[in-house]
């Protein structure tokens, strides 16, 4: 659309920087809502009928969610073909955390308990809003990376590491909170 | 516009467009249709009040669900303040000063030539325009609109069944809540960039007009003031149907039978609508605070006194915004602790709104005032602003608000404050800048005319409700005299119900003016208020077009 169309055009580091600003502006909204969603978690566990359940999965719902910002990183740094794998490893650990995190979210509903279960409901509550800002980040990312010619600019890279970085510090984050915290 | 507009056909150019004048104007004229169901409801809340046995023949042929052979269910009754007040503070006054005003200024104070991302622009309003549709569908639901008030408190908001408005109505509430937001959160960062990256080289922030720097700090509590609203929305929408039991407490029983679930908080709700709840207010307030001191700037032909600590009240008003939402939970079981330190934030907020009222006070003073009717509607907003402003003095206090939260003292509060300065802001920006939006003035003699009853009757009717309030007039009750002792204030309810049907009565001469005005209006020339702003130094559209 417009913002990629006018950067690759050079229309002018002026949008360039309205485009930081606005992405800023965004993950500091999203902080915000995660920060809502995990209050009230740390408000509910407080109460005297809470029940955590521990799991593996969390492990490799994080394992994807590194390599896919390793990929960025590693795509940001090189070119050629190893910016080819890091962009691969991107997708298919992407592809992988969403298909692990619906269906852990399957799974929490249809446990013993259901989402009726206040620890089920908030591990599906923040894993699912999560995924959907998985799906709006990973899309915008692609969006800006979208190769023409000489490969991604400079700032088309520093807005996709920036995303995906603070997705996986998110997830980092809301798996610690789940069951790291005692 | 950009080159080839005019092979693009009207609908492009007037519809579809991505320039944010048209944008700006599409908002205006979506919020004031909106108005107009925002305030006849309110009528309709005002008579069941003043008249509880009254027979509604006509409204009732309308919506036949909300009435019994002519008489207004209660629980119609509490769908029309739920809905009221949802549609004027999100959907006219929001959308009006922001959507509206923001759009159309914010390029052209910044000297910028459209905003940062037009398509994001146009994609917002017709969000915005999405979202007030389904909210207004509500209404032809078998069983009504949403009927939890503007809060939307669970548990009934959240047990489908409840009441009524407790089934699809509030589940269309949700999602048009949710559109508005993402609308709103596009405009915010649309707002944010084009101020902070797209200004005139060398125009420093330091050289804004207020009203910039208002839509400045609007757009950043937006952006994080929102997301709270976002998660309990969430929160709710999966207690409605998918068995969660976030906001369902324990031990509730409906119609005779259990509920399912429970262990859940019903303050939880609270705490994250109110952390929204607060900052939305000075979302509405700040826009006119803005305007009121940039109008007193020009017609007193001298630029505010202070401006730089008007900026700095601005930014701390907006900063201490989030740590007083408690105030709206004194009564809530909160520790007397918990509830003093919000007592004190909260009255701490007044510092820096007095320092804007001193302020004011200084730019008037010994200086030749131009009573143009925009600025007539500033004044306007500068008295409801310090007679709201003491009033909330009054409720941050806990020993004072624990009698008063929830009587009519708390809904002269802030409609005198909030919705009384965000309207007189439309008002005060549609007369200022009519001439900008479309080449004319409007009237000079109507417009004062409608100002003057306006101001009397909007006080004639929120004033009194203090009166009311301090004698135990509860709010959201849809027969008073079931209580003995608010019998003695039928005559009361009466005189403000009479000043509210005035009140609406003297709106007529603002869209008489307005529409006289498109077309036969003076015309303005370039700069009719001799303004030193940006957005003037524009070519108007009259001559653009010549
Ligand atoms: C000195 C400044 C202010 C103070 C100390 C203050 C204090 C309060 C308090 C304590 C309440 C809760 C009363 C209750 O429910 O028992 C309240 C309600 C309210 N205030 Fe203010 N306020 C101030 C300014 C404002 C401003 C500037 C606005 C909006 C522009 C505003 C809008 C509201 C609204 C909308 C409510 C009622 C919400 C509801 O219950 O539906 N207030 N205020
Ligand atoms: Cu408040």
């Amino acid at each position: 659309m417009r913002v990629a169309a006018s950067v690759s055009q050079g229309r002018g580091p002026a949008l360039e920087n309205a485009t930081r600003v606005a992405v800023v502006a965004s993950l500091g909204a999203t902080t915000m809502l995660f920060a809502s969603l995990v209050s009230a978690y740390l408000v509910r566990r407080s109460f005297a009928d809470w029940r955590p359940s521990p799991a593996l999965w969390p492990l490799g719902l994080l394992a994807f969610a590194l390599i896919a910002s390793g990929g960025v990183e590693i795509a940001a740094r090189d070119a050629g073909a190893r910016r080819r794998l890091g962009f691969q490893a991107l997708a298919l650990a992407s592809g992988l955390y969403l298909a692990g995190a619906l269906g852990v979210i399957g799974s929490v509903a249809s446990a013993e308990g259901g989402l009726q279960m206040p620890f089920n409901a908030f591990v599906a509550l923040l894993l699912g809003v999560h995924v959907v800002h998985a799906i709006v980040g990973g899309g915008f990312a692609i969006w800006v990376l979208r190769v023409e010619g000489s490969g991604p600019s400079d700032h088309g890279l520093w807005l996709a590491r920036l995303v995906t970085h603070f997705l996986t510090a998110l997830l980092c984050a809301i798996v610690f909170l789940l069951f790291g915290l005692q | 516009m950009s080159g080839g507009g005019e092979s693009r056909g009207i609908l492009s150019r007037y519809v579809f467009s991505l320039d944010h004048r048209v944008i700006g104007l599409q908002y205006l004229m979506t919020a004031m249709g909106m108005a107009l169901v925002g305030g006849l409801l309110a009528l309709l809340v005002r008579m069941q009040i003043a008249w509880p046995s009254h027979e509604f023949r006509a409204v009732s042929r309308l919506l036949p669900q909300g009435f019994d052979e002519g008489i207004m269910k209660p629980e119609f009754y509490a769908a029309l303040f739920t809905m009221h007040g949802t549609i004027m503070i999100f959907f006219v006054l929001s959308a009006a000063l922001i959507g509206g005003f923001g759009n159309y200024l914010i390029p052209l104070q910044v000297g910028a030539r459209d905003m940062a991302f037009p398509r994001l622009n146009a994609l917002s309003y017709w969000i915005y325009l999405v979202s007030s549709v389904v909210m207004l569908a509500s209404f032809f639901t078998p069983s009504g609109p949403a009927a939890s008030g503007w809060t939307a408190y669970p548990p009934l908001s959240a047990l489908k069944g409840a009441i009524a408005g407790s089934n699809l109505g509030q589940d269309l509430w949700l999602v048009a809540m949710a559109l508005f937001i993402l609308s709103f959160t596009l405009g915010g960062l649309n707002f944010l960039a084009t101020i902070v990256a797209l200004r005139r080289p060398g125009l420093l922030m330091m050289d804004l007009p207020l009203f910039t720097w208002a839509m400045f700090f609007v757009a950043i509590l937006g952006l994080l003031a929102f997301p709270s609203l976002t998660a309990a929305s969430i929160m709710l929408l999966l207690d409605r149907h998918a068995g969660t039991s976030f906001f369902i407490p324990t031990g509730l029983v409906l119609s005779g039978e259990a509920v399912q679930g429970g262990g859940g908080s019903p303050i939880l709700w609270q705490h994250l609508f109110w952390f929204l709840g607060h900052p939305e207010v000075y979302i509405l307030m700040l826009p006119s605070l803005g305007i009121t001191s940039d109008l007193f700037g020009v017609f007193t032909g001298r630029r505010v006194f202070g401006y730089a600590s008007m900026v700095y009240a601005m930014a701390l008003i907006s900063g201490m915004s989030f740590l007083v939402w408690g105030h709206h939970m004194f009564v809530s079981g909160m520790s007397p602790f918990l509830g003093s330190a919000f007592a004190v934030t909260t009255t701490l907020i007044a510092v820096p709104s007095g320092v804007k009222v001193f302020n004011w006070i200084a730019s008037l003073w010994n200086r030749p005032l131009r009573l143009t009717t925009p600025m007539l509607w500033a004044l306007g907003i500068f008295s409801l602003f310090v007679t709201g402003g003491l009033s909330g003095i009054w409720l941050g206090q806990t020993q004072i608000d624990i009698q008063l939260h929830d009587t009519a003292f708390v809904v002269a509060h802030f409609h005198i404050i909030m919705a009384g300065a965000a309207l007189f802001g439309v008002f005060a920006g549609v007369h200022y800048w009519f001439p900008l939006f479309f080449g004319r003035l409007m009237n000079e003699r109507l417009g004062i005319a409608h100002f003057l009853l306006t101001f009397v009757f909007y006080y004639a009717t929120f004033f009194p409700m203090h009166l009311a309030g301090l004698q135990g007039q509860v709010r959201r009750v849809y027969d008073p005299y079931q209580y003995d002792y608010l019998k003695p204030l039928a005559s009361m309810n009466a005189f403000i119900t009479w000043a509210a049907v005035a009140l609406a009565i003297s709106q007529i001469l603002f869209f008489v003016n307005f529409f006289w005005s498109l077309k036969k209006g003076n015309p303005a020339g370039p700069n009719p208020w001799t303004a030193p702003t940006l957005e003037w130094s524009e070519p108007a559209p009259a001559e653009e077009n010549a």
